[in-house]
């Protein structure tokens, strides 16, 4: 397997290591893989699978670890149309998916917002999308999978088949070895268009409530809030909820799609501005005109495909806007019993500063946490700022405020969530540790992220 | 058409595969790996409807690769063309290769390409049309100290080719040859090129679009015909003390 040096950075910005690089283009990688202590220098014989690289936080490569990239395995290797189920290699991007599901009216209903993340990146964080309240995280999409690691061989995973080490992997950032491929369950589209509507949200604290109004009518659901006021109208916004139209069609096109499939966005093209064009009186008039579309409690119809993926076409810019210096997201789930203190929590810890939020969005979640897996009952609430002295003060205050209110961050969305702060709201945090140097005790697969959280 | 693609799984080969799959050409994908080609052929039949047909093997002048490939092509009917993007080299290619090793580079990259031309070449002359597209290096532009038997095995390719055409001159078999330059593979990967590399899917582009055309030989990328040219007519004085 041929390797080279090189300098990665975390698509947030923050994180900028040098590391090696292996593109194999053919399944004898496999075999140079099992051969690896022998073969490779023991600088290199740390391994970790990388998708798209759009992960925020470092979780696709690591000082010094070889990162596989998985660009060449994307191929459909099995399709059963009547029982809704895909056989994809881990590489194959959602995009490329979407076009070929699109055709038999079918699609994954478990997808993150940018149609060039791989499946392996979905498995491997077990993502979420707009729905989790109705068909939760990507673990509940994987039928089952082909797991490979140099000291076990590759091996078959299921609910059903060595299922401690399916959920160890769903979910298990990389950690367990290279996904090879997975079987996906599938659902019917009942047509390619949503009509969407707006609800206005004039208190925040109203937000579990109206969530769960909207639930019980949404294909899916989120919000959009306004962190950037002060006084009674802070977090005031709109929830956005869709419902799939049934036998109705807007004649999709495949060239937005492709332009979409093409967008050069990755972690060094999303730096390339020196400056962040986000500051105080740039992100109050973006939010205050995006703010006014929901006032009105309007409809509008979108693309299947602008649902799964929406606003791909501001999407790039919205992320170079950050500038070089890059930007945080802090993604939580907070148990809804919580969410008015964290709510005042958060409008207390930005009152202190004069910090942009470019974004405050909600999702409903459902579920039960288990190990790393972001899931559970509750909000999960998202803010996006950018980098710098007084976003890091923000973050830790925020990591307390979540401690307190019994919330859980996104592993995958932060890249300085320290190992205390992940042990104190996963209480399964020691378990995944202990299950993860059990079947790998040499701990082959490492990244960044694996470091930083001691695991 | 019916088409052999042989050194389909990676690659110009991998690329041309799934463009030649857009055109609704039926494809015998050849390649060493079985994983590789059963993977490739379960992708281009589901999402483009096209009728693939699987060979493990590396192509050699010996009778029984060349023998496999002619029975797996059975399955496919009369076969229309054959592509050939592979190549074989080795880093350690400086003239001092014993005779198992040459033989190898020479078999994968002329002598095998040659035995399976031999064998569809009657059926294309009987029916006075057909097509081959070989695939060169500019590696074998001119001799130099690096890739000694690789670029042996490539020019007496070439010279094939163009015999090849030459035979075929007064019939509707078209045969093309590509003298390729640095392509984004697993053989440039990690290199320190002095030119810049193309994307294999650009190359497959260009390929595909010229399947028609009757031309002899043609540099991709295009840049490549005048480092050639200069390269061709650097003077010996010179070109001895060029380090590359």
């Amino acid at each position: 397997m041929q390797v080279q040096p090189r300098q990665f950075i975390s698509f947030d910005g923050s994180t900028r290591l040098k590391g090696f690089e292996s593109k194999p283009e053919n399944y004898r990688y496999l075999k140079d893989l099992s051969d690896a202590p022998k073969n490779v220098d023991a600088q290199q014989t740390a391994l970790i699978s990388r998708g798209a690289g759009l992960s925020y936080t470092a979780a696709s490569f690591g000082e010094d670890v070889c990162s596989i990239d998985h660009a060449q395995f994307d191929r459909i290797l099995s399709f059963d149309k009547e029982n809704k189920c895909i056989e994809v290699e881990a590489g194959i991007s959602l995009g490329k998916l979407y076009d070929f599901l699109i055709e038999h009216g079918l699609f994954l209903a478990t997808q993150p917002g940018h149609p060039r993340i791989t499946v392996g990146g979905c498995v491997a964080p077990d993502i979420h999308g707009k729905n989790q309240f109705m068909d939760g995280t990507c673990i509940n999409q994987v039928e089952s999978l082909k797991l490979f690691h140099p000291s076990h061989g590759i091996i078959e995973l299921s609910p059903e088949q060595n299922p401690e080490l399916f959920r160890l992997t769903c979910g298990g950032y990389g950690l367990t070895g290279n996904i090879i491929s997975c079987k996906l369950k599938l659902k019917s589209i009942p047509s390619d268009m949503a009509n969407v509507t707006l609800r206005p949200i004039a208190c925040i604290e109203d937000l579990p409530k109206m969530l769960r109004e909207s639930a019980d009518k949404a294909d899916f659901i989120f919000s959009w809030h306004d962190f950037n006021i002060r006084g009674k109208d802070f977090g005031k916004g709109f929830i956005q909820e869709g419902r799939f139209i049934a036998n109705a069609s807007i004649g999709e096109k495949t060239s937005i799609r492709k332009k979409a499939a093409e967008q050069s966005l990755n972690a060094e093209t999303r730096g390339s501005l020196p400056f962040p064009i986000f500051n105080s009186i740039s992100v109050a008039a973006m939010n205050a005109l995006y703010g006014a579309k929901g006032n009105s409690g309007s409809s509008f119809q979108l693309s299947l495909f602008d649902s799964i993926f929406p606003i791909q076409n501001v999407k790039e810019l919205y992320f170079k806007f950050f500038g070089a210096a890059g930007f945080h997201e802090y993604q939580a789930i907070i148990p809804e019993s919580n969410f008015g203190q964290y709510i005042e929590g958060v409008r207390h810890a930005l009152q202190k500063r004069n910090l942009p939020i470019t974004l405050a969005s909600a999702k409903l979640f459902a579920g039960k946490q288990d190990l790393l897996r972001f899931t559970g009952d509750g909000i999960c609430f998202a803010m996006n700022f950018p980098r710098g002295q007084e976003a890091d003060e923000l973050m830790k205050e925020l990591d307390r405020l979540l401690v307190n209110c019994k919330g859980a961050p996104n592993i995958i969305k932060d890249s300085r969530l320290s190992k205390e702060i992940v042990a104190a709201t996963y209480p399964e945090y020691e378990h995944f540790r202990t299950l993860l140097h059990q079947f790998d005790p040499k701990r082959i697969y490492r990244s960044e992220l694996s470091e930083r959280l001691g695991l | 058409m019916n088409l052999i693609l042989v050194g389909a799984s990676a690659g110009l080969g991998r690329a041309l595969a799934e463009r030649l799959a857009r055109e609704k050409h039926n494809l015998l994908l050849i390649a060493g790996d079985e994983a590789d080609l059963k993977a490739l052929a379960a992708d281009l039949n589901l999402r483009h409807s096209i009728k693939t047909e699987t060979c493990a093997v590396r192509l050699q002048s010996d009778e029984e690769s060349v023998q496999r490939i002619i029975t797996s092509a059975a399955a496919m009917g009369q076969i229309d063309g054959i592509l050939f993007p592979l190549g074989y080299s080795r880093t350690d290619d400086d003239g001092m290769l014993g005779a198992i090793d040459a033989n190898r580079i020479i078999n994968s990259n002329m002598a095998g390409i040659i035995a399976l031309c031999a064998h569809f070449l009657p059926a294309m002359l009987s029916r006075g049309e057909g097509l081959f597209v070989f695939f060169g290096s500019v590696a074998a532009e001119r001799g130099r100290s690096s890739n000694i038997v690789y670029a042996a095995a490539k020019r007496g390719l070439q010279s094939f080719a163009e015999s090849l055409r030459h035979k075929c001159a007064a019939t509707n078999i078209n045969v093309q040859f590509y003298q390729l330059g640095y392509l984004n593979t697993a053989q440039t990967f990690g290199k320190k090129l002095p030119f810049p590399a193309a994307e294999p899917k650009d190359a497959a582009d260009v390929i595909v679009k010229n399947l028609n055309k009757r031309f002899g030989l043609q540099y991709y990328p295009w840049f490549w015909r005048f480092i050639c040219l200069g390269l061709r007519y650097t003077p010996w004085m010179v070109f001895k003390k060029l380090k590359f």
